[in-house]
């Protein structure tokens, strides 16, 4: 890393140690390494640029995690949107060969977990998401995602159910 | 009886309540088909674990140097000119900024190193200045140049009143007050 950026040194640390969880969490909510990569970035722009600096790391990280969670959401939207206009995309999620998804999902089960993903609604994927990968306590996702830890405990429990059920539907070895 | 799917999705992320989980422990040990639902959570856990993910690093540097240009041209002044916001109530906090260096000290001292390893510099004066915020303290450093010993107090009438536990706020909301 540079020695000549002018923001404090402990930007370059909450950057070096949050990057790799911020990209798994991106990653597994999107299923696209380019957008992934590109949320990161937005999340940490706004991150140099906040008013108010956070207090210590958990913060920073949780911070910076409602961002890409919420960047996310707006691609996805965005996504959406632009999907219904051209109907001749609409084949694209079932697409294997959708660029930045793939190039690296050489592995079959894995493209498999990502298509199950993609087909949990946006909630339940993140909270799913946050849990699992994000390794936070139900409490932690409650405050990323503003909701109560009884919402929390729902949301995971059903895109476990859900899971499941498209996993079993791709034949995936799962009991 | 069996409890909720969700309170053993809880359980299994070990985050029931410690009073129901002995609870749940016995449950499962006499029933076959919680134990089964578990199993089926383990499963979706194991199969998520497998995946593989893309590695990160050669995002990270192309992110990296991406921010670097950027937060370069956004920001060219040094880090400690960059505006800091202090929550300073009015009746609270004002720093006083005494360079104290009288008569009496000019003599022990002269052409002494003191302790912070600078050779002292005598002064016949000092200065009271009181500060409002940390960016005039700032200012202030900036156009006194350098040397001299500087010695924050705070009043000796601690006047800090207890307004609220910190609370975040958003950065649009916090500017907006400002304002």
């Amino acid at each position: 890393m540079g020695k000549n950026q002018t923001k404090p040194g402990n930007f370059e640390y909450v950057y070096d140690i949050t990057y790799p969880l911020l990209y798994r969490i991106a990653f597994r909510i999107t299923g696209d390494e380019n957008i992934s990569e590109d949320l990161c970035q937005e999340a940490f722009i706004r991150y140099y640029k906040r008013v108010i600096p956070l207090p210590d790391q958990d913060q920073a990280r949780y911070w910076l995690i409602r961002v890409v969670k919420n960047l996310a959401f707006n691609h996805e939207k965005r996504r959406g949107r632009e999907l219904k206009a051209n109907y001749k995309y609409s084949k694209e999620f079932n697409s294997p060969t959708r660029s930045g998804e793939t190039e690296l999902l050489r592995n079959e089960s894995a493209r498999i977990v990502q298509r199950a993903l993609k087909k949990l609604p946006f909630n339940l994927r993140t909270a799913i998401v946050l849990r699992e990968y994000g390794d936070l306590s139900y409490r932690d996702i409650a405050k990323v995602l503003g909701i109560s830890e009884s919402n929390v405990k729902v949301r995971v429990f059903r895109a476990r159910e859900q899971l499941k059920k498209h996993l079993d539907e791709e034949e995936v070895d799962v009991s | 009886m069996c409890p909720e799917k969700d309170i053993l999705s809880a359980f299994f992320d070990g985050e029931l309540d410690e009073r129901f989980v002995s609870m749940i422990e016995a449950h499962l040990s006499e029933c076959d088909s919680c134990r089964e639902i578990l199993a089926g959570f383990e499963d979706v856990r194991t199969v998520l674990h497998d995946a593989e993910i893309p590695d990160c690093a050669p995002s990270k540097r192309l992110a990296w140097s991406f921010l670097s240009d950027k937060f370069s041209s956004l920001y060219p002044r040094p880090v400690w000119k960059r505006r800091l916001l202090i929550p300073a109530p009015a009746m609270a906090a004002v720093l006083l900024l005494v360079l104290v260096l009288g008569a009496g000290l000019m003599v022990s001292i002269f052409n002494r190193r003191d302790d912070f390893g600078f050779d002292t510099v005598t002064r016949t004066h000092f200065e009271n200045v009181q500060f409002a915020s940390f960016e005039q303290i700032i200012e202030y450093l900036d156009a006194r140049g350098n040397g001299g010993a500087l010695i924050f107090t705070l009043p000796q009438d601690t006047r800090l009143q207890y307004l609220s536990e910190p609370t975040f706020i958003k950065a649009a909301d916090y500017k907006r007050g400002r304002d």
